[in-house]
């Protein structure tokens, strides 16, 4: 090799010097930015080369994959666990004041201390109140529950409007890191941006991806439907909203195929719309469903009967009512959307003009018609009727098997076991929302530290490849003097 | 580089000649520049191609649940069920993206049916579409591996509206306890598109990279030899001419007869070295002082002999 050959070496490792420092200055500048991996040169270029490096990033699927993974399984988790806190705080959070078991056992109480001097209209006030505050409280977790599944909806709306606009964005990502890896650009920082936009998908859905030629990457839910090849797929939600209580939610669509919501055909398990989705059609419709039952039952079991002997008018409704009711619900079968109307029959509230000694008496439901009352002289000291009401709650009656708690069951009971069963799946999904963070933690953590960018090794790099430009000016200055003893000798 | 004119022309502006496409079936003239045309990267600005072949690898459940056959994809009833959907992105003959919608449906203990439908029919995203199926393929599973049997359909044949045949290879699709999951899905074919930039392969071949990414055959290099190439005439511009001292030309392409290769981007250096030149270069200076001696002496001698007679 000729001395002109070495300096061009020399030209080319200045080159390759240059461009490799050019990139620890990159890397050192997304040190702190979590969505950038390391970007490396591949194949040092020894000789005059024609190409230019190649810059190839730190990468590892397996642990992106499991990143992913874990961010929807995360994702999901925290929404149940939300929606569920949520919930509960409509009950009245750990003292429960606000749920109907325990207002149920308050009235209870309130009525056989009344039962104990029927003659007290103090007596007879309180277990007037605390019947209204159950059937308030009632109507009130109800109203607030189908305005939280409303909010679902809503925001089910919301999350397809953005997984539409981040399919968008990385349609065009992927485009232009596929045309820039044929043409071959450094399409590095442009993967580092799609995959941001990945992670913000899979927040959203539980989400596959996997890579084609060229850097193509294709995208399917974790259940297998497509959600981009080549062009995003159409993401939607068949919204019906305003939900009514018992009434189905809307199915989200992926592709054309129901991936989550009533018979869905290919369903995902993870991701925000997963959570937003099973909370919807899980856990709030089985408590809305259960607290329609409380209140069908509380009006069964307040009935009010023909008092006459041989009488055969019908059972009306006493204490417990619905507006605009007319005859009883039918036992054993839920009523969609009772509770949210459940109240206290005006003839007995004070506040509406009603009697409050109607509890003692009976006729709640009908106060002119003398058939339904027990009390017939109106005696101020019976105490019968205060005694069967106090038992009321405790009366095995037909449940809806519906509600998932047996076929039969008293008031007190179901309710009880209503709000234990809401417990346990809260606490259930606080251990799962806390075990996925953990699990999300970690697998981020260990692809961090395969991809993420280390000062301390780049400082390191920076110092060889300084030690590596100077050696090779070096050798361009010994060159020269080489041509300068070879001039001398020309006179 | 291209020219205003888009025709590959070199710093002094002479043109490339070239071999029109490699895969035009044109065959070069051995001995004459005819047959070569000007490459020019501009004639060839929108390129569409229609989906011919492609690869669908999938797995299908297999502990689906049967679809009875009123409600199987391929009748396109209103309320056909399926097992499990996908989708992919062909392209007619005019570039046109055509959606495929591909349902699988289980009909029974190791078999499926895979059926074409053309997305633009569809009512509100699925059944029943407006025209009947494109195709449909009855796939059967192995027990014991649950890979196709060889007597299976391995393919689904879909005649794209308005485009070619395109043949989906399904041969390496799965039926594994698992859920669905698509494994491998690509289609050739590409949307009209411009040519991006231009790429020199090592046998001369000009590649127009479209902006999709397809890379488009646009003509070879031609390259001449002489039989004797440093009796050529030097022109400017860093090109040589053929003479009757070089002999004649004989066209071919990189890679094939002694051709060489051809690299894209690069230009040729000087195989002087200058060490080598100055060292000749003193060479020759001794030499020339050394003769302007040999006359120095030859004068002196004939002066001492003019000197003799006085």
């Amino acid at each position: 090799m000729s001395l002109s050959g070495v300096l061009n070496t020399a030209r080319f490792a200045l080159d390759n010097s240059a461009s490799q420092t050019a990139l620890v200055a990159r890397n050192i500048a997304g040190a702190d930015d979590a969505s950038y991996s390391r970007k490396i040169v591949e194949g040092r270029v020894r000789t005059p080369d024609l190409s230019s490096p190649q810059i190839r990033r730190a990468e590892n699927p397996a642990l992106f994959a499991n990143a992913t993974a874990a961010r929807s399984e995360s994702a999901s988790a925290d929404i149940l666990k939300d929606g569920l806190t949520q919930m509960r705080r409509l009950f009245g959070g750990d003292d429960q004041e606000n749920a109907p078991s325990t207002l149920i056992s308050n009235m209870q109480t309130a009525l056989r201390t009344a039962a104990s001097d029927p003659s007290d209209p103090v007596l007879a006030n309180r277990a007037f109140d605390t019947a209204n505050s159950l059937a308030n409280s009632i109507g009130n977790t109800a109203n607030a529950l189908s305005a939280q599944r409303n909010d679902i909806e809503a925001r089910l709306g919301d999350v397809a409007g953005k997984l539409s606009v981040s399919l968008a964005s990385f349609e065009s990502l992927n485009g232009r890191i596929v045309g820039g890896t044929r043409l071959g650009q450094d399409t590095t920082d442009l993967r580092d941006e799609r995959d941001e936009v990945l992670r913000g998908i899979s927040n959203m859905i539980g989400v596959k991806a996997f890579s084609r030629a060229d850097n193509d990457m294709i995208l399917q839910t974790d259940s297998g439907v497509l959600l981009f090849e080549t062009r995003a797929r159409p993401v939607s939600i068949q919204s019906a909203s305003p939900l009514q209580t018992g009434q189905t939610g809307g199915r989200f669509m992926v592709d054309g195929v129901a991936v989550a919501g009533q018979n869905s055909v290919m369903p995902i398990n993870s991701g925000i719309i997963f959570g937003l989705v099973t909370l919807r059609d899980g856990a709030i419709a089985d408590a809305q469903t259960k607290l329609d039952e409380t209140a069908r039952m509380l009006i069964s079991a307040f009935r009010e009967k023909d008092q006459t002997i041989g009488g055969t008018k019908p059972d009306i409704a006493g204490l417990f009512t619905v507006d605009g009711l007319s005859g009883l619900p039918v036992d054993g079968i839920r009523v969609p959307g009772l509770a949210q109307r459940l109240t206290i029959a005006a003839s007995v509230d004070p506040t509406k003009g009603g009697n409050v000694n109607l509890l003692r008496d009976g006729g709640i439901g009908a106060p002119g018609d003398a058939a339904y009352r027990s009390n017939a002289n109106g005696l101020s000291g019976f105490s019968d009727r205060l005694n069967l009401l106090s038992q009321a709650t405790d009366k095995a009656l037909a449940v809806d098997p519906n509600a998932g708690l047996g076929a039969s069951r008293s008031v007190a009971e179901f309710s009880a076991r209503a709000f234990g069963a809401l417990e346990e799946q809260r606490r259930t999904a606080t251990e799962r929302a806390e075990f996925s963070t953990i699990v999300l933690e970690r697998s981020t953590k260990s692809l961090a530290s395969e991809t993420g960018v280390s000062l301390d090794a780049e400082m390191a790099r920076l110092l060889e490849l300084e030690r590596n430009y100077s050696a090779t000016a070096k050798i361009m200055s010994v060159v020269e003097s080489m041509y300068d003893a070879l001039f001398g000798a020309v006179r | 580089m291209p020219n205003s004119e888009g025709e590959l022309v070199n710093a002094s502006g002479f043109k490339l000649l070239g071999h029109p496409d490699a895969a035009s079936g044109e065959t070069l003239i051995a001995n004459g520049f005819d047959g070569l045309n000007v490459i020019n990267v501009n004639n060839r600005i929108l390129q569409a191609s229609a989906s011919e072949q492609g690869v669908l690898n999938v797995n299908l459940p297999s502990n689906a649940s049967n679809i009875a056959g009123p409600n199987l994809p391929s009748a396109n009833g209103a309320n056909a069920a399926f097992s499990a959907k996908t989708s992919l992105i062909a392209y007619d003959s005019l570039g046109t993206e055509v959606t495929l919608d591909i349902y699988f449906a289980k009909t029974g203990a190791n078999s499926w049916e895979a059926t074409a439908f053309n997305r633009a029919g569809a009512t509100n995203g699925g059944f029943p579409y407006a025209g009947a199926a494109l195709t449909t393929a009855a796939l059967n599973f192995d027990p014991a591996s649950g890979k196709l049997t060889a007597a299976s359909a391995n393919a689904l044949s879909v005649a794209v509206p308005g485009g070619a045949t395109l043949n989906i290879d399904l041969e390496t699709t799965t039926q594994l306890a698992t859920g669905f999951a698509v494994i491998e899905a690509r289609l050739d074919g590409n949307s009209p598109s411009v040519v991006d930039g231009v790429e020199i392969a090592a046998n001369g071949s000009i590649m127009g990279i479209l902006r999709n990414g397809t890379r488009l055959p646009l003509a070879q290099i031609a390259i001449a030899g002489v039989p004797s190439p440093d009796l050529m005439t030097r022109e400017p511009g860093n090109v040589f001419s053929v003479t009757d001292l070089s002999g004649d030309v004989r066209i071919g392409t990189a890679q094939t007869g002694g051709f060489g290769t051809i690299v894209g981007g690069a230009l040729e250096e000087s195989t002087v070295d200058i060490a080598t030149e100055l060292t000749e270069m003193i060479q020759s200076q001794r030499t020339y002082t050394a003769n302007s001696k040999v006359f120095m002496t030859g004068a002196e001698l004939m002066d001492v002999l003019v000197n003799l007679k006085r």
